[in-house]
């Protein structure tokens, strides 16, 4: 009896916080994408003195970066170079 | 002329007025006495080749007994950084895309700003690294402006980075917290960012440390090189680079004679006096107008030996 009221109550418990980890995925999210334009600036025309050496963090980004520059309103890839879409 | 017993040696001053003659001089003086010594040129238009007769380039190159050169070549500094770039995606980018990266990437070579984060990279290298093959190294830096800007790139990169790091650092932090049960996320973008910041932070450090460290002025005893190297000094000193020697060149000797030459003098007299009072606080050498240009070592002995007053 006692296992079955546990198991309800973790049950319940990740009900209730289920939408909390979305909302909190989502926000996270959003932080990552700041961090992302203060990077790659420059492609919407803010100078940013360490653009050169950003060029090193490519590998690290390349594969997310479809989908952040859709979220940041960019239809079509700033990056002449990378054509995902 | 104290600054020579600096194991790192700046020289700066507006152009024309002899800053690679006094660089390559004060580095000729520094190997004769016995000191390893690397000559590096930062100014895009490289004048040291033409000094030493022989081609230098890019590559540290052997000039004579204990002294090496080098100019440094932004093309070849990217395209080393580049290719760096390109050898790290090969593991990590889909091969579809790879085509795509590339050619990204070449023409990020060509942006603005890139030839400049790529001398300054190559500076810091041999602050950091090339440091423990020689025991001096002396810089001819280019016009005043870049020099500048070239002295004042760590700190403002680091200010930079700082504030990326920081902000990288609190998202990862809430990632782990919140949604990785405090298991610290891996973040490799976080990483490389890292270690960018303490290449910098080393480099400013050394270039800030005053038993380290010396930057001389070079200039002319006429009034712009006088008002320029004024605001240089003011400017660097905000920058905590504090310019301790000026190299007074081209100073017209007293077995001058004739006419013009004495009224030429005349003029002369005031902006040594005014030199005087500008430069209270730095150690001024005074070097004499030659009949001839410095094209040779032999010439450029002779000139070095007006470095051991004072």
């Amino acid at each position: 009896m006692l296992e079955h009221v546990k198991k309800l109550i973790q049950f319940y418990d990740e009900v209730l916080s289920m939408p909390h980890r979305q909302e909190i995925a989502r926000e996270l999210r959003d932080e990552d994408d700041l961090f992302l334009l203060l990077l790659y600036s420059e492609m919407i025309g803010i100078p940013n003195p360490i653009y050169y050496y950003t060029l090193e963090l490519y590998p690290y980004m390349i594969e997310n970066f479809h989908d952040w520059h859709l979220r940041m309103g960019m239809d079509k890839s700033p990056l002449t170079g990378i054509r995902c879409c | 002329m104290e600054v020579l017993a600096k194991n790192i040696i700046f020289v700066g001053g507006k152009g024309g007025v002899g800053k690679s003659t006094s660089a390559a001089a004060i580095a000729w003086k520094s190997a004769k006495s016995g000191n390893k010594t690397l000559l590096v040129s930062t100014d895009p238009a490289h004048n040291l080749g033409d000094i030493f007769k022989q081609s230098i380039g890019g590559k540290t190159t052997w000039v004579a007994n204990n002294l090496s050169a080098l100019e440094i070549d932004p093309d070849i500094e990217t395209e080393k950084y580049i290719r760096g770039v390109k050898e790290n995606i090969k593991g990590t980018v889909q091969s579809s895309m790879m085509e795509e990266v590339h050619r990204q990437l070449d023409t990020a070579k060509a942006s603005p700003g890139a030839d400049e984060a790529a001398l300054f990279d190559k500076l810091i290298s041999i602050i950091l690294e090339e440091r423990a093959h020689f025991d001096k190294l002396i810089f001819d830096t280019a016009p005043t402006g870049h020099t500048i800007r070239l002295l004042s790139l760590p700190e403002l990169m680091g200010v930079w980075i700082d504030g990326l790091l920081q902000k990288r650092r609190k998202t990862n932090e809430n990632y782990s917290q919140l949604l990785n049960d405090g298991d610290p996320v891996e973040d490799p973008i976080y990483d490389v960012l890292r270690e960018r910041q303490e290449r910098f932070s080393k480099a400013r450090e050394v270039m800030l440390d005053g038993r380290e460290t010396g930057f001389i002025f070079v200039l002319n005893p006429e009034r712009l090189p006088i008002l320029e190297t004024q605001k240089a000094i003011k400017l660097l000193d905000k920058y905590h680079l504090h310019v301790k020697t000026v190299i007074v060149n081209k100073v017209l000797p007293d077995d001058a004679d004739g006419q013009f030459l004495l009224q030429r003098r005349e003029h002369e007299k005031q902006y040594v006096s005014m030199i005087e009072e500008t430069f209270q606080k730095q150690e001024r050498i005074y070097v004499p107008l030659f009949s001839h240009d410095v094209t040779n070592i032999e010439q450029l002995a002779d000139f070095s030996t007006y470095y051991e007053k004072g």
